[in-house]
């Protein structure tokens, strides 16, 4: 039906054409639930925000520039919506030994020791990555995210949070700052 | 040379498989569109809110405008009639006082 989301956003744009919205949506399902997934804690509503950042998508149409191509514009979108669902959260959580699991302790651990990263301690990093995560702030959070898992560029993150370069550059050193305090708290916490 | 505690949590879970997103739900395309009518449904109500919250100074204004053209929307010639009204009205009452009832 349609070849390109840019050719499905510009017939939805010049003649609201349902079809192109229904193909949009599928499309891009996979690429924001990705983002969703990403950013938000674990548990949260991904399919809200993905409806909520296409149904803003194709009701601000207009803004969207046709000249450029469609799905970062909606990244942004989605980026965006993340950071206030984040910012709308009531507390960061502050983190100690006890309220770890075992494979989050291992990997904690690991993280301390010089030995070879045993995989199948990877998905209890992952975890305890997060609950790291969340004691940033949300721009942090978003910024650490997208520099060190996403392994973005710099000017790719200041387009998608609306955050200068340098101004990423500082608070991402500064969110590893705080990061590395974080994990050298917990390790020192687990020794009796 | 000792790699950061950090830089080894974060390859451990860049390692780690993505949580996988799946299939779009049912009805997704349906639930989108029903998200942009109340978007837009919400965004006419805030208008018309604007709109009669803005109606009170206008109308304040035009009211203050109405009241202070009032004296100047009676002609003189107007005026003059009304006086001559009141006058002849006045006088037919002191006639009427000074005239002795059968």
């Amino acid at each position: 039906m349609f070849e390109t989301p840019d050719e499905a956003a510009r017939a939805w744009r010049t003649a609201g054409d349902e079809s192109a919205a229904r193909w949009l949506t599928e499309h891009l399902w996979p690429l924001l639930a990705h983002i969703a997934l990403r950013h938000l804690p674990r548990g949260a509503a991904v399919e809200d925000l993905v409806q909520e950042s296409l149904a803003r998508a194709f009701t601000r149409i207009d803004q969207w520039n046709p000249a450029r191509p469609f799905e970062p514009w909606v990244c942004t979108i989605a980026t965006h919506l993340c950071l206030d669902a984040l910012r709308h959260r009531k507390r960061r959580p502050e983190w100690s030994w006890s309220d770890l699991n075992d494979a989050e302790k291992s990997a904690c651990r690991a993280a301390h020791s010089d030995s070879a990263v045993d995989p199948s301690v990877t998905s209890g990093g992952s975890a305890l990555l997060e609950k790291l995560l969340d004691t940033l702030s949300p721009v942090d959070r978003v910024i650490i995210t997208l520099l060190h898992l996403e392994q973005m560029e710099v000017l790719e993150i200041s387009k998608l949070t609306g955050v200068s370069r340098v101004m990423v550059r500082v608070r991402a050193h500064r969110a590893r700052h705080k990061l590395k305090k974080a994990l050298e708290q917990l390790e020192a916490s687990s020794v009796p | 040379m000792k790699t950061d505690p950090l830089d080894r949590l974060i390859s451990m879970s860049r390692q780690s498989s993505p949580p996988d997103p799946g299939d779009p739900p049912p009805f997704l395309h349906m639930r989108v569109v029903a998200a942009m009518r109340a978007a837009g449904e919400t965004s006419a109500q805030r208008e018309w809110a604007v709109f009669s919250l803005g109606s009170l100074p206008l109308a304040a204004a035009i009211a203050v405008v109405c009241a202070w053209q009032q004296p100047h929307s009676v002609s003189p010639e107007t005026t003059v009639i009304l006086e001559e009204d009141a006058a002849g009205l006045i006088a037919s009452a002191l006639i009427d006082s000074t005239i002795p009832q059968p």
